[in-house]
């Protein structure tokens, strides 16, 4: 805090300290924090039995008065409002009753649902890890010929992975869904060109249905795999291959020893995203017609999300879902995959000592 | 400076680079074919339509254009969040010590590490807490966690190679703090801002998983597609989807062009070497 007053001045510094800390409370720590605490609050059964009670007693209390105003001589209004004063005072301590011991701290509904959807969470964040993959594999080369390749071809695979990135993950898919319907334009356009017998459009393209999950998944994420290693690899400095080149390395060599370390801040930053938006995907999957099946996580999530009558258990799906993801990339960061801090993702601080 | 490998190894690159983009286009113009299609029924003869009426008559009914309404208002709400907060924390981190920087790096990170869905869940249930009504507000709130973490990751990256020893001298000779602000911090950071607002805003227009459980009685263009998807069936040609996405295309399509001539036209190399 201090260092931030020195280095950015008063007025500056107080702003940038305020602004941070809002952004760290408000829409970080306070919805996380609630979603954590519902996920691990069950209903106390005595707060249950107040509120029966409670109900009993006004509907009690309606009743008194309605006599109270029937009633015509005075020694039988005063026995109605002692007992409505009796009434009151049961419903004010059963009210704060119900308050301070409303719900009691319990990790069933967490268990309960880990347990019981546990073959899903791993289906889910396995089939999640294959769509990492398969995207990375597929997307390096043309991040590294977008990065260091020659201009007019580099520029068109760039702009090409920009247009598909600012259509967002829905749109993405639907535009795959497109292409696979059997019903759609690239099969009624093979049949005009007579590539395609007007029958056959169902058999050879998937359509919508679970298995083609993977394959809308993995397009719905591709500019997501590919913008980080193409930022990290334009860093990459020519001179270096060049250097290499004239000291006799093998292009394989000079690609293991320069181009992919220098890569790798951005395989794994591309890589975790991807991981992470196909393992809590909602909208992807629906698009994709796989939303029923077990497949994919993040429609179960959104099911106990919408329509769970159990609030504890629709938080605890998603602090799950939460929970597998951030301990999947701390995973990541503790085996040393990440050299997030050697490659300049996290500023370095011996250069500003 | 490509590699100089053999003529087939090159051959066989290009032929995949080719492949690739073959189908990272294809679908892309298959999404967009129903909005030039519409206007022409069921028959797939374009030469009736043109350009822009079939799109004017999809989004001519008052729910797609409430729709579409709601997803720029979203856009725009979440650049609005994301810039201030995103230069915030890429100065703040910038600046702090290295457990420090770490430390918040870490907290400021971590959204990004945690689904959409999560997100939108829990962003609905503290403002439930509080008496905050789903609504735009509310869903740019919910999804300005990520967004922001994002603006704060190229604000970073733009950040690392500059050397603090340049405001330390101008402050030095006796600049003000809010002159150093302007003349050197800003100038280098405008063009990241230029791209982090734009990828905000594409976070927040096209955004489903997290603004969905925010957005209350609202609606926007993509929340109305997926809605209107039966349950367990896939989605197939649509003249919406279409319209949405000729929309997006084209409006990306003049960014991206005006941002590589400026590109080309601003760069100090190519101004040195003239």
């Amino acid at each position: 805090m201090a260092e931030l007053l020195r280095a950015h001045g008063l007025r500056l510094g107080a702003l940038i300290a305020l602004l941070v800390a809002v952004w760290v409370a408000a829409l970080i720590v306070a919805p996380l924090a609630t979603l954590a605490a519902r996920s691990s609050q069950v209903p106390e059964p005595a707060a249950v039995a107040a509120r029966l009670e409670i109900d009993r007693l006004h509907q009690e209390l309606t009743a008194v008065r309605r006599d109270w105003e029937r009633a015509t001589d005075a020694e039988m209004r005063a026995d109605l409002d002692r007992r409505t004063r009796l009434v009151s005072a049961r419903l004010t301590s059963l009210e704060r009753l119900e308050t301070d011991r409303g719900t009691r701290w319990s990790l069933d509904g967490l268990s309960r649902f880990a347990t019981r959807h546990a073959a899903a969470l791993a289906g889910g964040l396995g089939r999640a890890a294959l769509v990492t993959l398969i995207a990375l594999l597929a997307a390096y080369p043309v991040a590294h010929a977008a990065a260091t390749g020659r201009h007019p071809r580099s520029t068109v695979l760039v702009v090409a992975v920009l247009v598909v990135f600012a259509l967002a993950e829905p749109l993405r898919a639907w535009a795959w869904a497109t292409t696979v319907d059997p019903n759609g334009p690239l099969a009624r356009a093979l049949v005009r060109l007579g590539l395609l017998a007007p029958g056959d459009a169902a058999a050879i393209l998937p359509g919508a249905d679970a298995a083609a999950g993977l394959a809308t998944m993995v397009y719905a994420h591709l500019p997501v795999t590919i913008l980080p290693i193409w930022l990290a690899l334009r860093r990459l400095d020519p001179r270096l291959i060049e250097a290499a080149r004239d000291l006799g390395a093998s292009t394989a060599r000079i690609h293991a020893r320069i181009v992919l370390p220098h890569a790798r801040p951005g395989i794994v930053v591309g890589s975790l995203l991807t991981f992470v938006l196909s393992a809590g995907a909602y909208a992807v999957p629906r698009i994709a017609g796989a939303d029923r099946a077990t497949d994919w996580f993040g429609p179960l999530v959104w099911r106990h999300a919408v329509g769970s009558l159990e609030a504890d258990l629709a938080a605890a799906s998603a602090v799950t879902l939460g929970l597998a993801c951030l301990v999947a990339a701390a995973t990541a960061a503790a085996t040393g995959l990440l050299g997030l801090r050697r490659r300049g993702v996290l500023p370095r601080s011996d250069r500003h000592a | 400076m490509h590699d100089q490998g053999d003529g087939a190894a090159r051959l066989i690159l290009n032929l995949y680079l080719s492949l690739f983009l073959l189908w990272l286009i294809l679908p892309v113009v298959a999404l967009l074919w129903p909005a030039f299609d519409a206007i022409a029924g069921a028959s797939f003869d374009a030469t009736a339509g043109g350009w822009a009426p079939p799109v004017a008559a999809v989004f001519a009914d008052a729910g797609s254009m409430r729709g579409l309404l709601g997803s720029l208002a979203v856009g725009l709400a979440v650049v609005a969040l994301s810039l201030p907060l995103g230069l915030a924390g890429a100065l703040a981190i910038h600046r702090l010590g290295d457990r420090a920087a770490g430390l918040l790096f870490a907290v400021l990170v971590a959204p990004i590490l945690v689904p959409g869905v999560v997100q939108g869940l829990a962003a609905s249930l503290a403002a439930s807490e509080v008496g905050i009504d789903g609504g735009l507000v509310l869903a740019a709130l919910a999804r300005s966690s990520q967004t922001a973490a994002c603006a704060m990751l190229l604000f970073l990256a733009r950040l690392d190679p500059l050397d603090p020893r340049l405001e330390q001298a101008a402050i030095d000779l006796g600049a003000s703090r809010g002159l150093v602000m302007r003349r050197i911090l800003w100038p280098h950071l405008a063009p990241t801002a230029v791209v982090a607002g734009l990828v905000a805003f594409v976070q927040g227009f096209g955004d489903h998983d997290t603004i969905a459980l925010a957005l209350g009685g609202e609606r926007t263009l993509v929340g109305d597609l997926v809605a209107r998807l039966p349950e367990g069936a896939g989605a197939g040609a649509d003249p919406r989807a279409a319209a949405t996405g000729v929309l997006v295309v084209a409006v990306t399509l003049a960014v991206v062009l005006l941002w590589l001539r400026l590109r080309h036209r601003e760069t100090p190399l190519d101004a040195a070497r003239r």
